[in-house]
């Protein structure tokens, strides 16, 4: 009598399913809340990371501005100092006599032209040593207003240029150039790097005041802009 | 009567299923619209944040295209340059990722005039000398790219370049030049003992000139005739007031040649002195006088006035570069005296080579150094020195062209003459130019003035001079926004990268 009494009590609840249309739009609702909010948030991160992904490369490209108006002004400088080193050591070639002995005077005489234009730009220390940060300041602009400001990282102040390649490179550095730039909706890049400056090569007349023929490996033209380029860059 | 009890009653809930599911379709119709709205929120976003990145690549793609090439380059690449490479003739053409796009140039003429209103040109395809007049005016530069593909999607790009403002580095240019080759020989001219040597042989004339006048007097008894030697002369009576240079470049049967002669100009100031006889006469001095000096001492018995210091065969088309190595005539400046003081300087450069038929008088380069005094400073004429003002002036003939270092161009036009002003100041790297520009006189009515520059915009002169930086802005639209003019009204671009670009 009591498993009949519990038998139709289950049969009744089996028959019983009031209110279960409800259940199940409430659970259905439920998931599709739960995958709507998930959707939404993994859309608005992939949209919030696109959009940082662009202003992190405006920020770089903003950033790379005054690395490059100091490019430029080492590349001015390696003019002037190219044409005072090969004008004065060109009125001496006579008595250089030697082709390496001309070709070596000229490198020297280069090098201490791009000390000196750098010395005088920089002004120097107590010590007489060139104040780098002085120097480049002076040369880089500062971005138009509402584009965000960029800082020069402190340079160690030196007697000159990196020259402990100069014998087997033919090149002297400028070591230590670090910029932050920093937008107006605080994105930040620092770009860091040398600049390596090659010495112009140049043709040298023979002793008595003839050139030889252009050899194979003597560039047909020189041009200043490649004589500066960047080493060791890196983007933070 | 038996009442049923609230045990016994049945719910009569016929039509309850339909009320549940109607309210169940209500409430899931509600939050399905609302879920479904996010739902193309997120697809919409999805969609723009794919198109931020597409055009972002893009547009960081075609930066880093450009910053890679000279902009010279760039515009012979847009322009669709024809070239003869190896024989064959092949256009440069622009080119994203290898797929074929339409390009073109649009030059904003005036742009680098602060307010000048620019009215856009296209220019034409395959013209290398509007790219040359295009670069060599500071305008604004706008290279359109037209359906572009990039990762299936097609965009049209617009490259803007234009000087890189508010920096001392905008107006910056760097020189291109042609290294050295054999067609160039040097020669020294002059020498330290040069005016020492021309100053002891005037002495002599004088001593001539002296022992004429003296002998001219009538003789007190028999006394040898008097004979003055140079060594009796005071020199300080003498002014050297001008000595002149000449190059002759001319034509030797099928050789170039250049032969230097040399003159100067001196007067001599009257002197007291005392005569055989012990009487106090009077030396009555020696107008301004022109002196030929002998430049080809290489025979002593046989001394000619001309000295050959350049010799090379006739080749048709090149130019002749000669490098010369004078020394200066030294003048006396202030309270420092020199050995021997000439008041003023001259070199005259001649071209006689014979004109072609139908062509041109071949051009002559001269590069022009000082010799270097060790008790001086610098080797460029135009630089101040202890002694050397410099009061040189300059003569040149037809299509002779002089630089004062191997970089820089003195006079660009020939036929003109100038002095250099001892008071100029120099503050720039082009002096040399700047200098001849502003201090130029013009030898007579109808003689062109000194040209500063010349037109170096071809790759197959000495040199070639190049604006250094430029700003970029680097804008990408939808494939069909962009036209000549710019962007359609209303239309903005997608993504939109400035930086700046370095030769």
């Amino acid at each position: 009598m009591r498993d009949r009494g519990r038998w139709h009590k289950i049969k009744y609840l089996n028959k019983d399913n009031a209110g279960s249309a409800i259940v199940t739009v409430l659970v259905v609702v439920a998931f599709m809340t739960i995958l709507a909010t998930i959707m939404l948030y993994v859309s608005g991160s992939n949209f919030q990371m696109k959009a940082a992904d662009y202003r992190t490369k405006e920020s770089f490209y903003y950033a790379e501005t005054p690395v490059e108006e100091l490019r430029a002004q080492l590349v001015e400088d390696v003019q002037v100092a190219f044409a005072r080193a090969y004008a004065n050591t060109a009125s001496e070639y006579a008595g250089l006599q030697d082709p390496d002995l001309v070709r070596n005077t000229y490198r020297h005489r280069f090098c201490e032209e791009m000390n000196n234009l750098w010395r005088t730009r920089s002004g120097v220390d107590a010590d007489n040593k060139i104040l780098w940060g002085t120097g480049i300041e002076s040369v880089i602009s500062q971005p138009p207003v509402g584009v965000g400001s960029w800082t020069l990282t402190p340079i160690a102040s030196s007697a000159g240029m990196d020259e402990t390649e100069f014998d087997a490179k033919n090149w002297i550095i400028m070591r230590g150039v670090e910029f932050t730039y920093v937008s107006p909706n605080g994105y930040t890049s620092i770009i860091s790097t040398d600049f390596c400056i090659l010495i112009p090569e140049v043709q040298w007349p023979a002793s008595n005041g003839s050139y030889a023929p252009r050899g194979t490996d003597q560039p047909d033209k020189l041009d200043f802009s490649d004589c500066v380029y960047y080493m060791n860059w890196t983007k933070k | 009567m038996k009442t049923l009890g609230c045990k016994d009653r049945k719910l009569n809930n016929a039509g309850m299923s339909l009320v549940e599911i109607i309210v169940a379709m209500c409430i899931l119709t509600i939050v399905t619209v609302s879920v479904l709205s996010i739902f193309v929120y997120s697809i919409r976003l999805n969609a723009r944040s794919r198109t931020r990145q597409q055009t972002t690549a893009a547009a960081q793609t075609v930066m880093e295209n450009f910053k890679a090439y000279p902009v010279r380059e760039l515009c012979e690449q847009f322009d669709g340059i024809h070239e003869t490479v190896g024989g064959v003739d092949t256009v440069k053409a622009f080119s994203v990722n290898g797929t074929g796009v339409t390009t073109q140039i649009v030059r904003l003429v005036g742009s680098a005039v602060p307010g000048a209103s620019s009215a856009p040109v296209v220019l034409p395809s395959n013209d290398r000398a509007a790219i040359d007049a295009l670069l060599a005016s500071g305008d604004d530069i706008n290279l359109q790219v037209y359906n572009m593909e990039y990762q299936n999607e097609y965009y049209d790009v617009e490259v803007q370049l234009r000087r890189h403002g508010g920096s001392h580095v905008a107006d910056m240019q760097t020189l291109i030049y042609e290294n050295r080759t054999e067609d160039n020989s040097a020669a020294y001219i002059g020498d330290r003992g040069m005016d020492a040597a021309a100053l002891t042989e005037i002495a002599k004339k004088v001593a001539e000139k002296w022992t004429d006048e003296e002998q001219a007097l009538p003789l007190v008894g028999a006394t040898p005739a008097p004979a003055r030697t140079e060594g009796e002369v005071d020199l300080s009576k003498i002014h050297i007031t001008k000595r002149e240079l000449t190059a002759t470049v001319r034509q030797d049967g099928g050789d170039y040649v250049v032969v230097m002669g040399c003159k100067y100009w001196y007067r001599v100031d009257s002197f007291p002195y005392v005569d055989a006889s012990g009487a106090s006469q009077t030396f009555g001095g020696i107008p301004e006088t022109e002196y030929p000096y002998m430049m080809d001492r290489a025979d002593s018995n046989n001394l000619q006035p001309q000295k050959e210091i350049f010799r090379k065969p006739v080749a048709a088309g090149n130019p002749i570069n000669l490098m010369l190595y004078y020394y200066p005539a030294y003048h006396d400046v202030g309270t420092v005296r020199v050995a021997v003081s000439v008041a003023e300087d001259n070199i005259v450069i001649k071209n006689e080579l014979p004109v072609p038929l139908g062509g041109e008088r071949p051009e002559v380069k001269c590069y022009l150094y000082k010799q270097r005094d060790m008790a001086l400073s610098d080797t460029r004429i135009s630089t101040l020195d202890q002694n050397y003002g410099p009061y040189l002036h300059l003569t040149l003939g037809d299509r002779v062209y002089i630089y004062d270092d191997n970089l820089d161009t003195v006079l660009g036009n020939p036929a003109a003459t100038y002095t250099y002003d001892p008071t100029g100041s120099i503050t720039n790297r082009y002096h040399g130019i700047t200098y001849a520009a502003e201090k130029a006189v013009v030898s007579g009515p109808g003689v062109p003035v000194a040209t500063p520059l010349p037109a170096e915009l071809e790759t197959n002169k000495t040199a070639e001079i190049v604006r250094m930086m430029y700003g970029i802005t680097v804008s990408v639209y939808r494939h069909g926004d962009l036209e000549s003019g710019g962007p359609k009204s209303g239309v903005s671009a997608l993504s939109v990268l400035e930086g700046t670009l370095v030769q």
